[in-house]
């Protein structure tokens, strides 16, 4: 958690509980929580606090106290959620009124949630298994939609320039020598313009006086061509090396960012990847990186060019005349004013259009995917007119933008032109005054010419604030990512035995997702090498959960986990996982061939062993009914295969890594009961010399396992083998088993 | 069949229940479940006029119906931040900020009344967008028209 993300900015509130009002109580402080309505659902502030044995609530602007109470008074505690905002009802004894009620915003709902929780626990008279920090609780919480929607990070421009920029450090010769290109390019553009005045005041004005001879005056005009020749040449060369150099920089920078993201992307946590949009994380390695390569490559350095040539415009036309120079150059800052003025309007009409926009892709994206069912209630004529409607819209919307850049850029470039036009009004009578104040012919076709470039750069100016917060905004979302960091990592020491045994050992182990919301709450068992072990309980239970620990997709917060007698911290990562298989639920295919799904992560492995492996698995005898066998492309995720075949596949996928621990979640579930029989019988044969944890809900899928683990609401609730447990009626158990013979027996009818 | 405790809970039929409207936003007065504890649905009602109109006037109280959410009187100031859009504005319940995603936007319920729904699920609404000084209107017309 970052802590430059301030909640006084983003919602006007404390950062932590003020110190007077922890003065005022005595015990330590467990939780505590910010309410920002009052009881008619108006804003105004209150905090409540709760500490081991009370609840305190105090006034929010006096920090007075101003109501508490004994927990042990509370009977329950109960959320309700209406238009204008929550409201927590504290309750005592049903026949008397609540003790108190709370009001908040949909802000204050998570932080409230836990203290919730807490109080529930105490009713219960229990506690918390795992301590907690109040203060960081707070003010997590509170911003955790922000922070979820946004960023980790903390919002500065300034330093996110800044950190871009470093990006170009390993680039220093393409970026000196492309600046080198865009400087001496802008430069020489200057001097043409400068040239052909020369011709004029210098050869053909003296000629035209009968002062220079015809032939001097051509001899120099041809000098003075080549040179004008050789400057249009010196230019396009070092434009090319500026344009050639930036966009293979900017390019080498994007892959550079690409590269670091993926590679940092692959070392985060499943943490990570379950809070944020799988779009949202392409997005940022794809077109985030292309918009910052376009901004390294051409922005910086098309505003830089701008700016140098505006600034050495007004300067060349001072010194030539400083009277029609300050004309000319004045105006300038009034200009760029107004075209900034021109785009923040555009800005928000933008939005409209793009807010329109949106809507209609909405439509295709909804409607092409689910062609069959437009078609299927015949409801094309429909779907047409809806899209023509909102298409029309679109339409409407982007005329008005065309109304206004038309209207604008006209209007900018008759300014530019009345600017011209005064200097000319000033200009023309000098041209035939005589003495000081005249202005030569060829001074004034000069200053003709530099006129002319004065528009360019402006325009591009002009378009450099909305640029910059794009590629901003690009860098900022990259480095959101960079600077997530992975809380599951490898000891500077970790052990990467040679072999792993399979022995996996559970001691008081607690664990939560939230930190607050306990899924397991203090597990205990002993699994030895090679033992078969099946999981069973209800939905919710923690199942899934216990098997995402041993593989460490999580780290648990209470007791241990042994592997071979070695806490589990000790081990290398990748080794851990390598020597783990899992079959999970949803297996995952990626896009590919079939024999490239079985050998995910063994490039090498022989063709036979894949064969053997989908053998095993059962899976052989339906690969080899496609078309093109085991080189059948199977679509993204695998979706041109039944949910049976994909996972027959995954099963022999993790065959043919040959774990020591195997963990199959829920392997069988989903399939009928031919399939099942046949992924019974690769399972069966996947079982020998490993250990194994199978999570099901047919308990007929376990059949071989040793011992059987019943998890209920985050505890073992029995364990023993199938006969053993069958024994006692009263348990989890026997009501399962024979729930599911009466669910077989209806069927069987 | 329904009643208030002194605790200030709905019964019914002497059972603790919830009241859950099927169109929360649209139509709160008709197609209501009644959940008890564990989310079990005890009673369906269809409409409110099937209830006598002392019973009408509990559900009525439980069902927060003249509560719409924090109605906008004023825009003070829409600011982009990143992936975020910033609203501060004046409510008939006071200042307030709130927040919504850079691609969401403002929900049209009927011809001028907009509803805005924040990231922490707050609703905010204008009545009548005419009816707020021209300012607001200008400030808040690129996200609504
Ligand atoms: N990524 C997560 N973040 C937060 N809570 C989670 C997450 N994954 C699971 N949970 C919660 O943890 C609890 C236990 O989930 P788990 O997946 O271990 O259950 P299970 O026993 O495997 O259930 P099932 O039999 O339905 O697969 C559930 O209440 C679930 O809501
Ligand atoms: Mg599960």
């Amino acid at each position: 958690m970052n802590k430059n993300i301030e909640l006084k900015k983003y919602f006007g509130q404390e950062e932590k509980l003020p110190e007077i009002v922890r003065e005022q109580i005595s015990e330590e402080i467990i939780l505590y929580a910010y309410s920002d309505l009052n009881n008619s659902f108006h804003f105004s502030g209150s905090w409540i606090v709760v500490t081991e044995t009370r609840f305190y609530l105090v006034h929010g602007k006096s920090l007075k106290l101003e109501k508490d109470f004994a927990i042990n008074k509370i009977s329950r505690v109960i959320e309700r959620k209406s238009s204008n905002g929550f409201r927590l009802k504290i309750l005592t004894a049903d026949d008397l009124p609540p003790l108190l009620e709370v009001y908040y915003t949909g802000k204050q709902k998570v932080m409230m949630g836990k203290i919730k929780f807490l109080l529930e626990k105490k009713v219960k008279g229990e506690n918390l298994a795992f301590d907690i920090n109040p203060d960081k609780e707070y003010h997590s919480n509170a911003l955790s939609t922000i922070i979820e929607v946004q960023s980790e990070t903390s919002v500065d421009d300034k330093g996110t320039l800044l950190r871009l920029l470093s990006y170009l450090a390993p680039y220093k010769r393409k970026l000196i020598i492309g600046t080198i290109g865009a400087a001496v390019s802008t430069l020489v553009s200057l001097l043409p313009a400068y040239f052909s005045g020369k011709i004029i005041d210098d050869l053909v004005k003296p000629y035209q006086d009968g002062v220079l001879p015809v032939e001097t005056a051509l001899k120099s005009g041809w000098v003075i061509m080549a040179a004008l020749g050789a400057t249009f040449v010196i230019r396009e060369i070092f434009s090319w090396m500026r344009l050639n150099q930036m966009s293979i920089l900017g390019e080498g920078v994007a892959r550079d960012l690409r590269v670091e993201l993926y590679a940092h992307l692959q070392s985060l946590d499943m943490d990570f990847f379950s809070k944020k949009q799988t779009g949202s994380i392409i997005s940022r390695v794809s077109s985030d990186t292309d918009r910052v390569w376009d901004f390294i490559a051409f922005g910086v350095v098309e505003v830089g060019i701008a700016l140098i040539t505006l600034l050495s415009l007004s300067a060349v036309l001072i010194t030539m005349d400083y009277r029609l120079g300050l004309i000319m150059s004045v105006p300038v800052p009034l200009l760029l004013f107004s075209i900034y003025k021109h785009g923040e309007k555009m800005k928000s009409v933008f939005l409209k259009c793009w807010r329109k926009w949106a809507n209609l892709t909405n439509v295709l994206s909804d409607t092409i995917p689910g062609m069959q069912v437009v078609k299927a209630f015949n409801q094309h004529d429909r779907e047409i007119k809806r899209f023509n409607g909102i298409n029309d819209v679109v339409t409407d919307q982007f005329e008005e933008v065309h109304q206004i850049w038309t209207r604008f850029w006209p209007g900018l470039m008759l300014s530019i032109h009345l600017i011209v036009l005064t200097v000319w009004c000033f200009a023309l009578p000098r041209l035939f005054e005589s003495g000081e104040s005249q202005l030569s012919a060829g001074t004034f076709v000069s200053f003709l010419l530099y006129m002319t470039m004065f528009t360019a750069p402006i325009e591009i100016i002009g378009q450099m604030a909305r640029m910059l917060n794009r590629a901003l905004s690009s860098a900022h979302r990259i480095f959101e990512i960079l600077d997530s960091r992975a809380k599951i990592v490898n000891k500077s020491e970790a052990l990467r035995p040679s072999e792993l045994e399979g022995r996996i050992e559970f001691r008081e182990t607690t664990f939560s997702y939230d930190g607050i919301r306990p899924i397991l709450k203090g597990i205990n068992f002993n699994i030895e090498p090679g033992e078969m072990i099946g999981l069973v309980g209800s939905s919710g239970g923690g199942k899934s959960t216990i098997t995402k620990l041993i593989s460490r997709f999580y780290d648990a917060q209470g007791g241990s986990i042994l592997i071979d007698g070695e806490p589990i911290e000790n081990y290398d990562v990748g080794w851990l996982r390598e020597n783990i298989g899992m079959v999970l639920q949803e297996p995952f295919l990626f896009h590919g061939t079939i024999w490239e799904n079985i050998a995910y992560g063994l490039p090498d492995i022989s063709k036979d062993k894949i064969i053997e492996a989908a053998r095993v698995a059962n899976a052989h005898e339906f690969i080899m009914r496609f078309q093109d066998s085991y080189e059948t492309i199977i679509g993204e995720r695998g979706h041109t295969l039944s949910g049976g075949e994909r996972q027959r596949i995954s099963i022999a996928r993790a065959i043919l890594h040959d774990p020591k621990i195997l963990i199959l979640d829920e392997a069988t579930s989903a399939v009928d009961t031919e399939t099942e029989r046949k992924i019974q019988d690769a399972l069966d044969k996947l079982v020998k010399g490993r250990t194994v944890l199978a999570v099901a809900h047919r308990l007929s899928t376990l059949r071989q396992a040793d011992r059987i683990f019943v998890i209920n609401k985050g505890e073992v609730a029995e364990v023993g083998p199938h006969e053993e447990l069958l024994k006692n009626e009263q348990g989890h158990y026997f009501k399962l088993h024979n729930m599911q013979k009466e669910m077989n027996k209806n069927f069987a009818l | 069949m329904f009643k208030e405790q002194a605790n200030g809970q709905l019964y019914f039929k002497g059972k603790e229940v919830t009241l859950h409207p099927c169109f929360p936003s649209q139509d709160r007065m008709s197609c209501i479940s009644i959940l008890d504890d564990d989310q079990n649905e005890v009673f369906f009602l269809k409409s409110l006029n099937e209830l006598e109109v002392e019973q009408q006037e509990i559900v009525v109280k439980h069902l927060y119906i003249e509560e719409l959410g924090h109605e906008i009187t004023k825009i003070l100031e829409i600011v982009e931040e990143i992936e975020l859009r910033k609203f501060l504005v004046e409510t008939r319940s006071g200042i307030a900020t709130f927040y919504m995603r850079s691609e969401e936007w403002p929900n049209k319920v009927r011809d001028d009344h907009f509803q805005f729904l924040d990231i922490h699920g707050d609703i905010f609404y204008i009545k009548e967008l005419l009816s707020l000084d021209t300012k607001s209107q200008k400030r808040v017309s690129p996200f609504i028209n």
